[in-house]
């Protein structure tokens, strides 16, 4: 835990520019939503589309709904180009020998430096979507908390996936890495696709009960909800399990 | 006195090439182990494997009797590394060495660092990136780092590499004092007149296997027991072979005649006498020279190659 910690502080430390502008564009990612929906009549209006036919009444839950379908497609891109380096840069440059020569296991090391790295990287978007929740509950009925959270733990780890997908990738050989891990992914997407009766075990259907939980106010957790949660946990173990054990098996 | 370091039966192989073919090497406690060989003979490799960055596929390896292969991580206390490879850039000094002594867990951070640093005269520069040093000021980053801990045993790989002179002399000088410390230090180097001036113990390493090892004295007790000479003028070499100490005669770049003798009851007189009587050659000018250590490193490597060829 102290590793991930010095890790963790480092990243910061070391990326705090990214990190903060990161911080600012969800923000920014919030509030375009919320004054969307807020102003979506008068918006319409300005494009001569008066007496806009709304499905729903704009609400914060509407709102979030907006922001998070934004934030799902920006933040896999931010996660899987913030950890391709991770490993794979430290051992191009020979670097991990330093930290490697240091009184701590391999996977040790290798765990405490994903997990700092991906936190580092879902840090802005928490932040930035507690910014828009405050926002959010100045324009429209209050929201509670709870509810924000548990819309953000599928898609934190449908993030969390995405990033240690890469990280396993990029740390088995180097260059080419993002595209090797979105091809991978497409792959695995259209794999399943392919098989329609296994599509809803795919990363992405399991993450999508985030939705649910904004908009429906009797949201209960079900055995279903539960499954896919567990099951989404199991798409986030497996490549970081097995970037663990590569990374303990190879020569540096 | 315990072994620092016990290697026995070492072999690694990356794919089909055999890096590391069946070594075995002690390197005494208190000593300055120089490991000596052209690049790509093993050195590296042979660090590695002690640093648990390579896994190996036979023999064992021991650092302070502990095997390396089941060794916990708290045996890296036991050794500083110096890999012959790039420091995180972005990092300054100071941090770079305030993470380590983080993961060393040492408590007296302060201290120590402060310490680190002024041994290896960079507590000026801690504020500096790395990325901003020159090759020097990072092979002593890398140098303070391997100190942080004070460990007995400190793994050198290469920290001369592409230094300038000056550069060269600083490390140098700092290793010296580290030996008046009482460490162990295994020093790799295909240098090899820097590791003749600190080394008391040697190994000659060529495409992964042992050519030489022991004592300094002992390896160049074979070289002091050899005397050279430079000789100017015409002379059958084949007649200057015949005499019975010669141990080789060459004719060098600038056309001169260098002579090797065993000098065991030979007086440079009676060389010259010999030349003049028995070989009957034109003397221009004589005179005598020192065979070094690495004149008979590349001999050695010479003679390897030629069998080799000849193979």
């Amino acid at each position: 835990m102290n590793t991930v910690l010095i890790q963790f502080k480092n990243d910061i430390i070391d990326e705090k520019l990214k990190f903060l502008l990161l911080t600012v564009l969800v923000t920014l990612l919030s509030f375009t939503a919320i004054i969307g929906t807020f102003y979506m009549d008068e918006i319409m209006s300005l494009f001569g589309i008066e007496n806009f036919p709304s499905l729903f009444e704009p609400s914060a839950a509407l709102a979030f709904q907006d922001f998070f379908g934004d934030q799902v497609l920006f933040g896999l891109l931010i996660m899987t180009l913030g950890s391709m380096g991770v490993l794979a840069s430290e051992i191009e440059s020979g670097a991990i020998s330093f930290s490697l020569s240091r009184p701590i296991s391999r996977k040790s090391y290798t765990a405490s430096r994903i997990i700092a790295r991906i936190l580092a990287l879902t840090l802005p978007f928490i932040l930035g979507s507690i910014v828009g929740w405050v926002y959010v509950n100045l324009m429209f009925d209050p929201m509670p908390l709870v509810t924000l959270f548990g819309a953000m733990l599928p898609i934190v780890l449908l993030f969390l996936y995405m990033g240690f997908l890469t990280t396993f990738f990029s740390s088995q050989m180097t260059g080419l890495n993002a595209g090797l891990t979105t091809i991978t992914v497409l792959i695995l997407q259209l794999t399943i696709s392919i098989f329609q009766p296994i599509e809803f075990l795919s990363p992405f259907a399991l993450s999508n009960f985030w939705a649910e939980i904004l908009i429906d106010i009797n949201f209960k957790w079900t055995f279903e909800i539960l499954g896919k949660f567990f099951g989404l946990c199991l798409w986030v173990v497996l490549p970081f399990i097995a970037t663990l054990i590569s990374m303990d098996h190879r020569d540096l | 006195m315990e072994a620092a370091v016990e290697i026995a039966n070492l072999s690694k192989n990356y794919g089909k090439i055999r890096a590391l073919d069946n070594i075995s090497l002690t390197i005494p406690s208190t000593s300055i182990f120089g490991y000596l060989g052209p690049n790509g003979a093993g050195k590296t490799t042979t660090m590695k494997v002690l640093a648990g960055l390579l896994h190996y596929n036979q023999g064992s390896v021991r650092i302070f009797g502990e095997e390396v292969k089941t060794a916990p991580a708290s045996q890296k206390r036991l050794f500083g590394f110096l890999p012959d490879a790039t420091l995180p850039r972005n990092y300054k000094i100071e941090r770079f060495l305030r993470v380590s002594a983080h993961m060393h867990s040492i408590s007296d951070l302060e201290n120590t660092i402060r310490s680190v640093m002024q041994k290896v005269g960079l507590f000026n520069l801690r504020l500096r990136k790395i990325g901003s040093l020159s090759k020097g000021q990072k092979q002593r980053v890398g140098l303070a780092n391997a100190l942080l801990a004070d460990p007995p045993l400190l793994i050198l790989d290469e920290p001369n590499a592409g230094l300038d002179p000056l550069g060269r002399v600083k490390i140098l000088q700092i290793l010296k004092d580290l030996v008046t410390d009482g460490k162990t230090i295994l020093l790799s180097s295909h240098i090899i007149g820097e590791v003749d001036k600190i080394a008391t113990d040697l190994a000659i390493i060529h495409q992964g296997k042992i050519l030489e090892q022991g004592k300094r004295e002992s390896i160049t007790k074979e070289i002091l027991g050899q005397s050279k000479f430079i000789v100017g003028g015409k002379m059958d070499i084949s007649r200057v072979k015949s005499l019975d100490y010669i141990v080789s005669c060459d004719i060098d770049h600038l056309n001169r005649y260098v002579i090797q003798v065993t000098d065991e009851h030979l007086s440079t007189d009676r060389l010259l006498l010999d030349l003049i009587q028995k070989v009957e050659a034109q003397i221009q000018y004589f005179s005598s020279a020192e065979v070094s250590l690495e004149e008979h490193f590349l001999e050695k490597i010479k003679n390897l190659i030629s069998e080799e060829d000849s193979a």
